[in-house]
């Protein structure tokens, strides 16, 4: 290699470096940007473990999601948060995940959560762990319980000859089982971790909003509130748009005007895109087939 | 002997090579360390423009030749065929960082004539050049 040429590849090498040290600098010391932004992070999509939701056509990947949250909580150049948020809930467990990073960020800056059509049960868990909750009027949310369900197909299977020859360890090991039905004593003991994580839910809701634990559960029963009901049941702060819970954060932010908002979403693989293509009919058919061939648990919001 | 100026696509070949090698070590570094900020104009305008015109002056100036301009062999040269100065460099080196400018900068080249603007302001020619 020519002289000359090592020359550029070494300016070049240096600039890399030079701009990865002031990309980092003025991350951390944001003395060129003084002006903060609202960061608006989408949670559209059914909470879930992506990796673990065969022919999903639409999930919430927690690990892309937290991140995201933290990011925009520790970031000097976010003010305010707004979680854009359109869900029906999914795995309790990891929905908790995200309230908890909705609490890391509400100890740092303000959060709105807002709900354009949808946010239920674990959507709702964590839009309420947000300071405010700004809500489409029309919009459905609530929901607030816990269900656990099992696909019993023993009936089906025994009318076509197909029987389940089983082989375990433990007495509960094949509990849930699709070639039986739950025994009262397994009942049991669902509807103890079932009721274990409502009292995490109605808690930590009542926690995050400041409402009284008793009056809470009388509209946590699983049922569905429009916005405005929402609202004046005290579940919800406001109605209005998406714009509304970002001026709102800015406000609380102690921003003037109309704040700047920069969008913080995942990324979307391939893989993803192609889940999207299986749409709808691909993703209910791979919940069955997953619960009928696992036979677990899952406990949902 | 009278050397033949450079060619108009070579010169567009060689700006082409050249921005991707500027967007890779700049616009690439940046986008990992900022992350999701990766958005401020007045950052990554700053510091783009900043080195791109100190990767080519620097490089006319010391060697005649960008790398994009020794991949497809021509050179910048002063009116009498000499090394330029560090100072003519940086003259003509200034609209390539500006897209705009360059186009402006560029006209004489796209009606067939053999230099930018800047390049006479400079007093410098971009000539084929098959040496080491």
């Amino acid at each position: 290699m020519e002289n000359k040429t090592k020359v550029g590849l070494l300016i070049l090498a240096g600039m890399f470096l030079a701009s990865l040290l002031a990309g980092a600098l003025l991350k951390s010391y944001p003395v060129v940007l003084p002006v903060k932004k609202v960061a608006v992070i989408e949670l559209h999509g059914t909470i879930g473990d992506v990796s673990s939701l065969f022919f999903a056509s639409n999930s919430i990947d927690v690990e892309q999601t937290t991140g995201l949250i933290r990011s925009a909580a520790d970031s000097p150049l976010i003010g305010a948060i707004v979680l854009d948020i359109n869900s029906e809930g999914g795995s309790a467990s990891v929905t908790q995940t995200v309230v908890d990073a909705v609490r890391y960020a509400r100890s740092k800056k303000p959060v709105v959560s807002y709900v354009s059509d949808v946010g239920a049960s674990g959507g709702y868990w964590i839009a309420a762990s947000a300071n405010k909750l700004v809500v489409a009027p029309l919009a459905l949310t609530g929901s607030i319980g816990v269900i656990s369900d099992f696909v019993d197909a023993s009936g089906f299977l025994a009318k076509y000859g197909i029987s389940f020859q089983t082989v375990k360890t433990g007495k509960y090991k094949d509990m849930g089982s699709p070639s039986r039905p739950l025994t009262d004593e397994e009942k049991k003991i669902v509807q103890d971790i079932s009721d274990q994580v409502y009292e995490e839910f109605v808690n930590g809701i009542a926690e995050s909003r400041s409402m009284d634990v008793a009056y809470l559960k009388t509209l946590a029963q699983g049922q569905v509130f429009l916005g405005k009901q929402a609202v004046k049941l005290g579940l919800a702060d406001s109605t209005g748009a998406k714009d509304d819970a970002i001026n709102l954060a800015g406000s609380m932010a102690g921003m003037t005007g109309t704040p700047e908002t920069v969008q913080f979403a995942q990324k979307k693989s391939l893989q993803d895109v192609l889940n999207q293509l299986a749409g709808t009919f691909g993703y209910a058919f791979g919940q069955g087939v997953a619960r009928v061939s696992s036979g677990g648990i899952s406990v949902s919001t | 002997m009278h050397a033949q100026p450079a060619s108009f696509r070579k010169r567009i070949y060689a700006y082409i090579i050249d921005q991707l090698l500027l967007s890779f070590a700049i616009g690439y570094p940046l986008s990992l360390a900022m992350g999701d900020f990766f958005d401020s104009a007045i950052l990554t305008g700053t510091l783009t423009v900043a080195f791109s015109i100190i990767y080519w002056a620097y490089l006319d100036f010391a060697f005649g030749q960008s790398l994009g301009k020794q991949a497809v062999r021509i050179r910048t040269v002063g009116a009498a065929g000499l090394k330029i100065s560090l100072l003519q460099a940086a003259v003509r080196s200034v609209s390539k960082a500006f897209i705009v400018l360059l186009f402006l900068d560029s006209v004489p080249l796209i009606l067939g004539r053999d230099f930018r603007f800047s390049d006479r302001l400079a007093g410098t020619k971009v000539i084929e050049w098959e040496g080491r």
